[in-house]
């Protein structure tokens, strides 16, 4: 095992991990932040999603060594205070959420693409989500609710 | 965890309050309120406190049907809480016939909650009326406050607590009649999606003890299979794995981290001894079984007039079969749980739809009475029938016990692709005879295994004794199974004169299990498409001729005639856009979809579904249109996207890369219509499903005129 320091949601943190451990099962079960699923373990689902520098990543798919010094996570624990994010927002609003496992993934993606793109067309969206799955058909409503929190990132 | 604690209420909410970080912010943030306030609670479901917070409880797990808010709005209907003061938290008491079957408000909330309610808006009416001396009929209650007119006066429920816990409970309470409902029928957005958004909502898997160790289990590579031997001993010394052992249901893999038990299994070699005689193990061999079955004898499951005749003398008889293939159910949370078994007490935190069957089982494995089994529910990441087999709960418990250290298992995305329990692959023989634009005789020859008295019935059977004595019975077994795989083929609405509709069930090695909608999805889709067929043929519109054969029965005509409307059924379309139409009645809900596609290079594209639905009356619609949206996706995929298939007792499948599920670039625009009454309410979690199958079929056939009777459709059966 190895002794990584890793600056996550804004902390420095100390873990001693094998060093091809996955991001995700470091995040979860060593800084015990839990809102960042498994789903699948091949980056086939998006559950895992976090940011890396801001980018979309799969937690599962990264290992802990890949992180260079000064990368920067982020996961949903650390997207914003108090769920005030525009996407967590307008999941709130719309309704997102059914089963909700798969949300924390589905918004560090959506937010991560709105960061860059804060007026997609239809195919933007479809582009950007559908790396994610939902099993509970969410999908109509993840539609709307990224719509309307692209408005509010446009109007600041 | 001492005893006292598993026996008493109280004590019980206070650790369910403590249960890590995922609830803190309902259950930390309602223990603190509870230790400043006293309180009032007529029943398990209720506590008001004196600063006017009133805790609901709910009993049935959630797992995205919405349940953690129709079922404190029934509560609060009938208690005139004021919403905004409503805090949910789970229990899992109560439970007994499990989460399913689209019953949590059909068949258990809607009276049972209600009346709840009432009791405590009575009781509280009368606390107020005592303090000031009136007579109660003179108070009414409303918003959570209690009101005197003549005097003037009022006071909250907060105020009342100490006095309504001297009150009596009243046996028997009025309930409110449809009209009267403020809140019933309204959209109220979902309780739980503000922890659903900030990753704080506690699924079992975000569960951690101190000292837990991670567990896997390599289940045999075949159905059925023994173990024989392996080289455990070596992987026993792998970096970081603190055992490895058999468990009845294969390979226990234990280890401080998940990740070194993942690294650690990829090394484990088991050589498993194949059952001699695996029965039915295999997709070809099923498959020809199915063909076998549908030619020989079946048994009567429902016989109106004298189908036999019609069909002898009839000079044209109208005959297709269909098939439908296995499903897994795909979850996205994969199976997993935390299990802590330690000086004769156990405690369990996991999402499962079934309870109670989960402690039955962890005492009988544990030798711990049921007592001091404690079982924390947690939120699931998705159930569609999976989350009632329990199966990995009992494996977690095993572990548990013979480590005496608290485990979490987790199932891997292949472990819970290939060790699930599927819907049946079954086969659908359908003849009629068509006349004068009527149909005569209509014959249903249902072939396929029954996931209950099968392989399921060890491991669902078990909380339900009745049944599993009743299956040890022949012909009572027969009976049960007979009508379960026949459920929405022998009670399809349409009026036809001449039914014949029988089942031939068997049994095979391949587990099967509850999928959504259960029969109905299998025997929608060979139903809608052979009326479908008929019309055709008989030169009717698909819609007037399910019509003609609905006479008087106004629900599902209205629910039709709505989709026919709303999707301009029959009118100008887009270009190259075709349509489809199919109905079912399940689970006590009417539902009609159309399905509106195009087919480009044999490629499908959904583009539109209009769904109607009579639901009787409605608790709240807003989940109703997420349930139906969801149905429909969920049943989208199984049409177009995902099959199950087994090659010498292991199926082949493994992953999303392999089990394709819709995605968000696939689904369709969805328009739900919900047609209001106060009829006595029916399900929604399950009645979307069935009639998207046989509507998108059905306009396959409209856009090339091939006939779907095989799903998953693909390209080939489109050129």
């Amino acid at each position: 095992m190895t002794q990584f320091t890793i600056y996550i949601n804004g902390e420095n943190k100390k873990v001693k991990v094998d060093e091809d451990t996955p991001l995700l099962w470091v995040i979860r079960d060593e800084l015990e932040l839990t809102g960042t699923k498994f789903g699948c373990g091949k980056g086939l689902c998006g559950a895992c999603t976090i940011h890396v520098n801001g980018i979309e990543t799969r937690s599962c798919q990264t290992p802990i060594d890949f992180l260079e010094e000064g990368d920067e996570i982020t996961t949903i624990e650390g997207l914003s205070k108090d769920s005030s994010h525009p996407v967590q927002k307008a999941w709130v609003k719309h309704d997102v959420p059914q089963c909700g496992y798969c949300q924390p993934g589905q918004i560090m993606t959506a937010s991560g693409f709105l960061s860059r793109n804060n007026d997609p067309t239809d195919e933007d969206i479809d582009n950007a989500m559908r790396m994610n799955i939902c099993r509970c058909g969410t999908y109509p409503r993840l539609k709307k609710a990224i719509k309307s929190a692209a408005k509010e990132i446009q109007n600041g | 965890m001492d005893k006292d604690h598993l026996i008493s209420r109280r004590s019980f909410i206070k650790t369910a309050s403590l249960i890590g970080s995922g609830f803190a912010i309902g259950f930390n943030f309602l223990q603190a309120k509870r230790e400043l306030n006293s309180e009032f609670s007529p029943n398990m479901y209720i506590n008001v406190l004196s600063d006017d917070t009133v805790i609901l409880s709910v009993s049935k797990a959630e797992m995205g049907q919405g349940i953690w808010t129709s079922l404190p709005m029934l509560i609060a209907e009938e208690m005139e809480v004021d919403w905004g003061k409503v805090k949910v938290q789970q229990i899992s008491k109560d439970n007994f016939i499990g989460t399913g079957g689209s019953m949590s408000i059909s068949g258990y909330g809607w009276e049972k909650m209600r009346e709840a309610g009432a009791v405590a808006k009575q009781v509280l009416v009368e606390s107020a009326a005592l303090k000031w001396k009136v007579s109660p009929v003179e108070c009414v209650a409303k918003n959570s406050v209690v009101y005197h007119q003549k005097t003037r006066r009022s006071t909250s429920f907060g105020s009342l607590v100490d006095e309504a816990s001297k009150v009596k409970i009243p046996k028997s309470v009025r309930l409110k009649k449809p009209s009267e409902f403020n809140l019933l029928g309204k959209d109220m957005l979902r309780t739980d999606s503000k922890i659903k958004v900030d990753g704080t909502a506690l699924f079992s898997m975000d569960k951690h003890l101190s000292g837990m160790l991670y567990a896997m289990v390599e289940r045999p590579k075949y159905f059925g299979a023994k173990y024989k031997n392996s080289n455990l001993e070596e992987i026993k010394n792998q970096n970081g794995i603190i055992d490895v052992f058999l468990i009845p249901s294969g390979v226990a893999i234990v280890g401080e981290k998940y990740w070194s038990v993942v690294k650690a299994r990829k090394l484990l070699k088991v050589n498993w001894e194949k059952k001699s005689n695996p029965v039915y193990a295999d997709s070809t061999i099923y498959r020809s079984h199915l063909d076998k079955l549908s030619k020989g004898k079946s048994s009567k499951v429902r016989k109106d007039g004298s189908p036999s005749k019609i069909f002898k003398n009839a000079k044209d008889i109208v005959q297709a079969q269909y098939y439908l293939p296995f499903q897994t159910h795909a979850a996205m949370e994969p199976c997993n749980c935390v299990v802590n078994v330690s000086d004769g007490v156990c405690e369990i935190w996991t999402g499962t739809q079934n309870p109670d069957n989960a402690i039955t089982r962890a005492s009988k494995v544990t030798g711990i009475p049921e007592k001091n089994i404690k079982l924390n529910l947690t939120f699931l990441g998705g159930g569609f029938g999976r989350k009632s087999f329990n199966d990995w709960i009992e494996d977690c418990v095993r572990i548990s016990k013979h480590l005496k250290k608290p485990i979490k298992l987790i199932n891997s995305r292949e472990d819970d692709t290939k060790y699930g329990f599927a819907r049946p692959s079954s086969k659908h023989n359908m003849s009629a005879v068509v006349s004068n634009k009527s149909i005569k005789a209509w014959k249903h020859v249902v072939v396929s295994p029954d996931p209950l008295t099968g392989n399921a019935a060890n491991q669902y059977g078990a909380s339900i004794p009745i049944l599993k004595w009743a299956t040890s019975i022949g012909i009572v077994k027969n009976k049960i199974r007979n009508y379960l795989v026949t459920d929405g083929a022998a009670h399809i609405p349409y009026d036809f004169e001449n039914v014949s509709v029988k089942a031939s069930p068997f049994e095979t090695d391949i587990p099967l299990g509850f999928w959504r909608a259960v029969f109905h999805s299998q025997n929608a889709f060979a139903n809608e498409c052979f009326i479908d067929e008929l019309a055709h043929k008989s030169d009717i519109d698909p819609i007037q001729l399910r019509l003609s054969h609905l006479k008087n029965n106004i629900r599902p005509i209205k629910v039709i005639q709505k989709v026919a409307d709303e999707s301009n059924w029959g009118s100008v379309l887009p270009k190259d856009h075709f349509q489809g139409f199919a109905y079912h009645y399940s689970f006590g809900t009417h539902v009609a979809q159309v399905a509106e596609l195009s087919i480009v290079d044999n490629q499908i594209k959904l583009h539109k579904v209009f769904c109607s639905v009579d639901c009787g009356q409605t608790v709240n619609p807003m989940t109703i249109r997420a349930q139906i949206q969801g149905s429909i996706i969920f049943g989208m995929g199984a049409t177009l996207n995902s099959e199950m298939t087994v090659k010498n007792g292991r199926v082949n499948e493994s992953n999303f890369d392999d089990y394709p599920v819709v995605r968000f670039d696939e689904s369709p625009q969805i328009k739900v219509f919900i047609l209001k009454n106060n009829e006595k309410p029916g399900g929604v979690g399950e009645p979307g499903l069935p009639p998207i199958a046989p509507a998108i079929a059905n306009a396959v056939f409209a856009a090339s005129g091939k006939r779907i009777r095989k799903l998953p459709i693909i390209s080939k059966d489109l050129s």
